[in-house]
């Protein structure tokens, strides 16, 4: 339904010039379009304000929007939006006028809001039609409608009698395709309603052309029923990436109200033919230009010129682009909000200085891979760019800790853009009010209050202070990538545990200086984490997996890669804190964890049904023909020792593994019940239930060759969590970490039982209150 | 208690928070001043009257949305929202005739909930039907020649879902 809030968009907004064309309308002009114009209003936000809803924390739902740039990116500069409210509404009740600082762009109102036939049709059909041609010439009709329906009541039927606006509303509460080209050949009313919505956001399949060429046919066709053209709002040409030729894409720059525009991968386009279409795009408010390498500097003084309503761009790999088309760009895109320039290796400090001195409003900032950025731009985005809702830096290299002053630095009136020096001598008073109206709607803090997602991967010049300084200033970071940051010891990751529970993602692979204490102040804190990434953060042991199991209990997805330390009873943890009723486990990382047991893994999969993937490469025990048939197929990529290692489960994989290993279990479990039913005879040794269900403390796991009982589900409270934290003291420095934090568990008689490679002279669990018999 | 006027001359005593319901009413007796003079519905027939003002009985306890924009998310949600209640789904139950006066009337006296019910209405009963069988249904008259209604069919052929 999403597009068809867009009909009104549909509506030809300069109506006058539409006359002057010599085209004719069809529409009701009454007391009614005021009416309906008020509700189509009321619904769409004012260009005015930085809406809070802006702001709101969806972050989830943008990652999934992830890859189409300005996607979100409400249109609310569009004329039609902003057309009106018919005057005899508006001088009744001004109270329900928008703000004022909008009325001088008030288009006509919203009788275009309806297509209208060419005038060849009109003339055609218009002794037909005959009742629809009253339209407005004065917008006090009321008693003139009055009059007019009592009449028409007599001779028409009350459905011919109802007025365009009301067939649109209807039209919006239609979504599918066909229904809609139904609703186009029930009368001229009814068409051109429909025709918009048919117009407004063309689908063009990839694999066959036949779309595409369709719709050039009737662009071009010599006398259309309508111009269709001008209905278009929406064109994603990326379907067609490898297709789509210049002689095409010029076809399309009739589309002059087009908002949003999707060229990414295009690489057959030229530069001159981008300039001459995007000339046409005086509406457009976001552009996807990523992989189009031809664009230039020319392109981007093409867009700098006539598209003065953009909002966001995606320029990742334009290489040819430098810093004298992106500063032309930027000193005219006063109303930019999201920007990636990854990529654009011939950028340098000059183009991200301009950015964030002319574009205050940007709320997402892709700056990764640019050879060309120091320290000196990034000063400049971390002191003006406040409105930040995403940075994105990295194998940014060059970039050192003084690109992130303190906040302290940071201006004082950091809200009141008006006095910044960045701002130049008497900007425009339209951008001064909208960074007004964005203070007003935004609450007040003096530090980067909407930051929630940076990515610093690789930025290998910046160490423990960078994330102090930024974590300081930006409170409500939600998802924060350092890997490969190799500087950064445990002080960062601490500073990262003041995020406390807004950070819900974290990727900090790589990072092999940090230890087990940081990483438990980590867990303690932030204990909403879903996504936690630790691979190769050799240091680590298995108390960092306890503590993580123990807090993060809404994770999920954990990567454990190359954490060599690890063994079986991290996994147990892991199985263990989980909510027993719904574990939420997804994803698992355990690549190179070469202690882990077949045993270890079954017990995993056979608790957290959730498991949707599972990485075991490198895991010598599951080096085994039996387990890789279930593995997915290595990357085209590796060689062929790679590919004998990969091991890798994921989906239908992960489920035949579970079944196959539970079988195995159960196999190896009636052995072991053979040999007690022997030993039964003796009539004092415990039976191991093997097929029981798996209520508790009789099950039975197994660890390669030997069969021993499973470790207990823990009870409502769990002496286990308790005693971990009374052992462990993560204060202490001193304490020998990675040696002897295993646990034992018992089997049902008492006796203890080492597990896996892991032995343990450290008895945390009391047997006696998890042994039953 | 506020006296409304149809335009074939019958008077009806509603319930101020009933009328209310009504965008138009409720400012015309805010311009009025008071409630005490009939206030004239030329737009509306009495037996259509008597079927807003039924809803509006029903409804006189929903909480009236402000329109402003803080509102927008919600208005969003609820125009998508394509579900209609057990009672407005009886309610709405009522020939084609009926259910297009009622949107009109709905739409002149400003109540929008009504409006979107009535809208609703007829889009599930567009869905789903060929041009000719809904022109039957709301006794629309085929106002396109044979040419046209090709062209038309010609040059939106390539809308796929």
């Amino acid at each position: 339904m999403e597009e068809q809030t867009d009909i009104a968009d549909g509506a030809n907004a300069d109506g006058g010039q539409e006359i002057m064309e010599g085209l004719t309308r069809f529409t009701l002009g009454d007391y009614h379009s005021g009416r309906l114009a008020r509700h189509q209003r009321s619904e769409t936000s004012s260009p005015s304000a930085v809406s809070n809803s802006d702001y709101e924390e969806d972050d989830e739902d943008e990652k999934r929007d992830g890859g189409s740039l300005g996607k979100k990116i409400r249109s609310v500069l569009d004329p039609a939006r902003q057309s009106t409210i018919s005057k005899s509404e508006s001088t009744r009740k001004a109270k329900r006028v928008l703000p004022t600082s909008i009325s001088d762009e008030e288009a006509e109102d919203d009788l275009n809001d309806v297509a209208t036939f060419k005038e060849d049709w009109h003339a055609s059909g218009s002794t037909e039609t005959g009742q629809s041609n009253n339209s407005a010439s004065t917008p006090f009709q009321h008693e003139q409608y009055a009059t007019q329906s009592i009449r028409n009541e007599e001779r028409d039927p009350v459905a011919s009698r109802v007025p365009n606006e009301i067939i649109m509303h209807i039209l919006r509460y239609i979504s599918s395709m066909r229904d809609l080209k139904n609703a186009l050949l029930i009368s001229r009313a009814w068409c051109q309603c429909t025709v918009p919505m048919v117009w407004t956001k063309p689908t063009m399949t990839s694999k066959d052309t036949k779309t595409i060429s369709d719709i050039i046919k009737v662009l071009r066709s010599p006398n259309p029923a309508f111009h269709y053209g001008r209905f278009v709002r929406r064109l994603n040409f990326a379907p067609l990436h490898g297709i789509l030729q210049d002689a095409q894409l010029i076809e399309f720059a009739v589309c002059s109200r087009l908002e949003r525009l999707v060229l990414s991968g295009s690489r057959f386009i030229g530069s001159r033919t981008l300039g001459k279409v995007l000339g046409q795009m005086k509406e457009l408010v976001a552009i996807d230009l990523a992989g189009v390498t031809t664009t230039n500097d020319e392109v981007l003084k093409v867009i700098a010129n006539t598209c003065k309503k953009l909002q966001g761009i995606n320029l990742t790999g334009c290489n040819q682009i430098t810093d004298e088309g992106l500063v032309a760009f930027a000193e005219q895109a006063k109303h930019l909000r999201r920007i990636k320039l990854a990529e654009c290796s011939k950028l340098t400090d000059r183009s991200i200085i301009s950015l964030a001195h002319h574009c205050p409003l940007i709320l997402e900032f892709d700056l990764q891979n640019l050879p060309g950025m120091t320290d000196k731009s990034m000063r400049e985005v971390w002191s003006h760019s406040t409105y930040l809702r995403e940075l994105r830096l990295t194998g940014n290299e060059s970039i050192t800790d003084d690109g992130f002053p303190r906040l302290k630095t940071l201006p004082d009136n950091g809200w009141n853009y008006a006095t910044t020096p960045a701002e130049p001598a008497g900007g425009t008073s339209l951008q001064g009010r909208e960074i007004d109206a964005a203070c007003r709607n935004a609450p007040k803090v003096d530090s980067f209050a909407y930051l929630r997602t940076v990515d610093l991967t690789g930025c290998t010049g910046i160490s423990d202070e960078a994330i102090a300084s930024i974590i300081a200033a930006a409170p409500k970071i939600r998802a924060l990538t350092l890997a490969k940051c190799v500087n950064l010891t445990d002080a960062a990751i601490d500073s990262v545990a003041k995020l406390g529970k807004q950070l819900h993602y974290l990727h900090a692979a790589h990072l092999n200086q940090i230890t087990d204490p940081a990483v438990c102040t980590l867990a303690r804190s932030c204990t909403r984490m879903r996504y936690l990434d630790l691979a190769g953060c050799e240091l680590l042991t298995d108390m960092s997996v306890f503590e993580i199991a123990q807090n993060m209990t809404k994770l999920r997805r954990i990567g454990l890669v190359k954490v060599t330390n690890i063994t079986d009873q991290a996994i147990y943890a892991l199985v263990d804190a989980s909510d027993s009723e719904a574990p939420l486990l997804e994803r698992v990382h355990l690549s190179f964890c070469d202690n882990l047991s077949v045993g270890a893994i079954t017990h995993l999969l056979k608790h957290i049904p959730k498991i949707t993937h599972l990485s075991l490469t490198g895991v010598s025990a599951f080096r085994d023909r039996r387990y890789q048939t279930f593995c997915r197929s290595p990357p085209a990529e590796f060689n062929a020792h790679q590919r004998a290692a990969f091991c890798v489960f994921s989906g239908k994989g992960v489920s035949d593994l579970r079944e196959s290993l539970l079988k195995k279990e159960r196999a190896e479990r009636a052995t072991a019940d053979d040999v007690f039913t022997g030993l039964g005879a003796f009539g004092s040794v415990p039976r191991f239930r093997a097929n029981s269900p798996a209520t508790s403390q009789n099950r039975v796991a197994t660890y390669g060759n030997a069969t021993l009982p499973e470790p207990p589900v823990p009870a409502q409270n769990d002496p286990f969590a308790a005693a971990l934290g009374h052992e462990y003291n993560i204060a202490s420095p001193g304490l020998p970490l990675t040696a002897g934090f295993s646990v034992n568990y018992r089997s049902s008689d008492g006796l203890p039982v080492t597990a896996g490679t892991s032995t343990s002279n450290m008895n945390l669990r009391n047997s006696g209150t998890r042994n039953s018999r | 208690m506020v006296t409304l006027t149809t335009n074939d001359g019958e008077k009806f005593e509603v319930e101020k928070p009933v009328a209310e319901r009504s965008v138009l009413i409720k400012n015309m007796i805010e311009d009025i001043g008071g409630d005490s003079e009939p206030i004239p519905l030329p737009n509306v027939s009495a037996s259509v009257l008597k079927k807003v003002l039924e809803w509006c009985e029903h409804h006189k306890g929903d909480p009236v949305p402000p329109p402003t924009e803080a509102n927008d998310a919600a208005e969003e949600t609820r125009r998508r929202n394509i579900d209609i209640s057990e009672w407005d789904g009886k309610f709405i139950q009522v020939d084609q005739e009926m259910l297009f006066e009622i949107i009109l009337a709905a739409n002149y006296l400003d109540i929008k909930p009504l409006l979107d019910l009535g809208c609703k209405t007829v889009a599930n009963m567009i869905k789903g039907k060929s041009p000719e069988e809904i022109r039957k249904l709301f006794n629309i008259q085929n106002d396109f020649t044979p040419e046209e209604e090709a062209q038309i069919k010609r040059e939106n052929e390539w809308a796929e879902e």
